[in-house]
């Protein structure tokens, strides 16, 4: 599962137009894997470590 | 009558500046993830400025105006696609297309001029896609690029 999958399973209700605006996942291909580079979501929270877990 | 005009020929700025050219690695995108190309293939690095290894990046040793493009090809299963040029870590020529999955999928494509100051400026390669899952972009040489090249030096 990735954490785009994690992260919609936590909040279905954010959109696609959601992550191309206030939630930036990136990638920098140096083995880390995908993260949370920016969380500007107006009112749901950034998820914590243990929900994306 | 006896005067004397000097013409001095002068080529294109950045005629003989760094230029590179890269092919791609193998990469699977996941949805809605801004992800580093690992163009880790040089076809061509006049200066020795491009990181093929590590950072899969280009930091030109020239000031300058460099002219970069980024072409690749995947299939997006729905909605759109995006390639970008970063600069210093941020997203600065974005481009999007609609995705699709027609005849192996689309190519997607970005390009335009940005000011290097030819210390510690970099340029990195990244794609998006909001597909329903992941995708595998395409590797073949010429369908997926990244390069640039100085197009006038400061």
């Amino acid at each position: 599962m990735t954490l785009y999958d994690k992260i919609m399973a936590i909040y279905p209700s954010l959109t696609q137009q959601d992550f191309f605006t206030v939630i930036t996942l990136q990638n920098d291909s140096d083995g880390r894997g995908d993260y949370i580079a920016k969380w500007e979501h107006p009112t749901l929270p950034r998820p914590t470590e243990e929900q994306l877990a | 009558m006896g005067n004397t005009i000097n013409i001095t020929s002068v080529g294109p700025q950045g005629a003989t500046g760094p230029a590179f050219s890269a092919t791609a690695g193998a990469l699977t995108v996941s949805a809605s993830t801004w992800t580093k190309i690992p163009f880790s293939g040089e076809q061509f690095d006049t200066n020795n400025n491009y990181d093929p290894t590590t950072n899969y990046r280009f930091t030109p040793t020239v000031a300058g105006y460099y002219y970069f493009t980024i072409q690749l090809f995947m299939s997006v299963n729905a909605n759109r696609g995006a390639v970008s040029v970063y600069k210093n870590g941020v997203s600065t020529l974005e481009k999007l297309d609609l995705g699709s999955t027609a005849n192996g999928g689309i190519s997607f494509s970005t390009n335009g001029l940005l000011s290097m100051n030819g210390t510690t400026d970099y340029v990195e390669a990244y794609v998006y896609q909001e597909g329903t899952g992941t995708t595998n972009i395409n590797t073949n040489a010429s369908l997926t690029l990244f390069s640039g090249f100085l197009a006038r030096a400061n």
